[in-house]
């Protein structure tokens, strides 16, 4: 698995450089949207998070561009090393594209040019919860359709959010009651849970929970990557 | 003999196309070529030969083993060529060449800046800017460079020039000499066989028409060329092939005395070629079948 991360970091070295940089200077711009003032380094961090969790969508991508997943499976590797290479390093992308913007935010903050609230000490566990959740959700399509699932998996995700705000705001929120009640019923769950156990033990749960939820995909992915025929 | 490479009833089911019960192996020390036309199901063979793809009905083995399940140290001991070789297109070869070597045990960098040297490939140019035939070259030195003991070509020669082709095949010729590499080698330019070849596999439609030593064909099939007046004798003779051209019919048959003492002279009777073989050849074997 370590020589495949080896191959993708000198294969996607330059491009994935290339767009940390533009990836955060264009999050740099974030604060300036906010108008309130309140808008805290941990809720920009989550922010920056959701967008750099679909970095690896470049390793993906340019898998697919060079058509090399043939060439890749026909190395010694096992398939479930392939798909575990893809897990390991799309976190370490999504990982560190956020440490990157972050690290740019964090200077400019602390130089006053773009003063954000200090962060909560829930940020170590919102980035990866966040990273963990999206990848979870879009690897097994990535690995089984190449680029092509993951931009379905996009246009999906975007059209049921167009549709969603459509049927709100001609029919009132009363449209989607069992979403509304879903997210609420779930955020207080999670709000209760926090309550209950502390920050230290919810965190370590969440984190945990995260965890679980990449090993059931990452098995999913494999069982799925080992029928893939190229 | 022990094979290398191993087809037994091998089948595998496309919308438009399939493979039927393939069976043929590569015997360790020898060439094998696969000849075939267009959408025959050579790459088809090959793909299931390195686990790409799975099949559907029969089993394949390499070195004894499934490569589906035993794929990763099956790979490291085959070397493959494809017949439109695939790269980061953005990487100069001796780059690509960094990139595969930690994957194979047996890697020799030195053979690898030596065979890239040898057959003309820069090496710090970018594999895009180079042309189909030096990109083939690179792929055919990056399965040497590991010290494959199998190495599956597909469609090697296709876009090389005549004097590399020569080149590559007496190098094939000479890896063999080992007596343990071997080499399952498909190709549409059967010329090349008749050189190197051990022994021939012909494919048609997926159905495999005729799989044993090549000079099996050389030494005793021949074509009967007559007038068409002698088709339906032709015919009784039981050919591989029996084709109605404008000057008569032309018969691909197995026994050139049988033929010779049958016609005598009211047909031309030539010893085949395997142009001859892969032109004609229609029926499968009686004894393969």
């Amino acid at each position: 698995m370590w020589k495949l991360l080896r191959k993708d970091l000198i294969l996607n070295w330059r491009t994935l450089g290339l767009t940390y940089c533009l990836w955060s200077a264009l999050w740099l711009g974030g604060p300036a949207i906010d108008t309130s003032g309140s808008l805290t380094f941990g809720m920009w961090s989550g922010m920056v998070s959701v967008a750099c969790s679909f970095l690896p969508i470049i390793l993906i991508g340019r898998e697919d561009k060079f058509k090399a997943w043939a060439l890749a499976c026909s190395l010694p590797v096992t398939r479930d090393a392939i798909v575990r290479s893809r897990y390991v390093g799309g976190w370490l992308v999504a990982l560190s594209g956020v440490a990157v913007a972050a690290a740019a935010m964090g200077a400019l903050s602390l130089a006053g040019v773009r003063p954000l609230l200090p962060p909560t000490p829930m940020l170590p566990v919102v980035v990866p919860t966040v990273i963990g959740i999206i990848l979870a959700l879009m690897l097994p399509l990535g690995l089984r359709f190449g680029i092509t699932g993951l931009i379905g998996f996009l246009v999906a995700t975007q059209l049921l959010g167009v549709v969603l705000l459509l049927a709100s705001a001609l029919f009132g929120s009363s449209a989607i009651p069992l979403i509304e009640s879903a997210v609420k019923n779930t955020a207080g769950a999670v709000g209760t849970l926090h309550r209950t156990l502390g920050s230290v033990a919810f965190s370590v749960v969440l984190l945990a929970a995260v965890a679980a939820l990449n090993t059931a995909s990452c098995g999913l992915s494999a069982w799925i990557f080992r029928r893939r025929e190229f | 003999m022990d094979s290398a490479l191993e087809f037994s009833g091998i089948a595998k089911n496309y919308e438009g196309f399939a493979l039927r019960k393939i069976s043929f192996s590569v015997p360790r020390g020898y060439i094998v070529g696969l000849i075939g036309p267009n959408g025959a199901g050579k790459t088809t063979l090959i793909r299931l030969a390195l686990g790409l793809i799975r099949s559907d009905g029969g089993a394949v083995e390499v070195f004894g083993r499934d490569p589906r399940l035993a794929g990763a140290d099956i790979r490291a001991r085959i070397g493959f060529v494809h017949e439109a070789p695939s790269f980061y297109d953005y990487l100069s070869a001796e780059r690509v060449g960094a990139i595969m070597a930690p994957f194979y045990p047996a890697w020799d960098q030195t053979l690898f800046g030596r065979l890239i040297a040898e057959f003309g490939v820069p090496p710090r140019k970018a594999v895009s800017s180079l042309s189909r035939g030096t990109r083939t070259k690179l792929a055919i030195a990056l399965a040497l460079a590991h010290r494959a003991e199998l190495l599956l070509l597909d469609e090697p020669t296709v876009g090389l020039d005549p004097v590399f082709r020569e080149e590559l095949l007496g190098r094939l010729s000479a890896l063999i000499g080992d007596g343990f590499t071997s080499v399952l080698f498909s190709t549409q330019i059967v010329g090349d066989l008749e050189r190197i070849a051990d022994f021939i596999v012909l494919i048609r439609d997926g159905r495999l028409l005729f799989s044993g030593p090549k000079d099996d064909i050389l030494d005793h099939w021949a074509v009967v060329r007559a007038g068409a007046d002698l088709s339906a004798e032709l015919a009784a003779l039981g050919p591989r092939g029996l084709t109605t051209t404008r000057q008569g019919v032309e018969a691909l048959v197995e026994d050139i005395d049988e033929a010779r003492r049958r016609f005598g002279r009211r047909a031309l009777v030539e010893k085949a070629t395997l142009e001859d073989v892969f032109l004609l050849c229609r029926e499968v074997s009686r004894r393969e079948s």
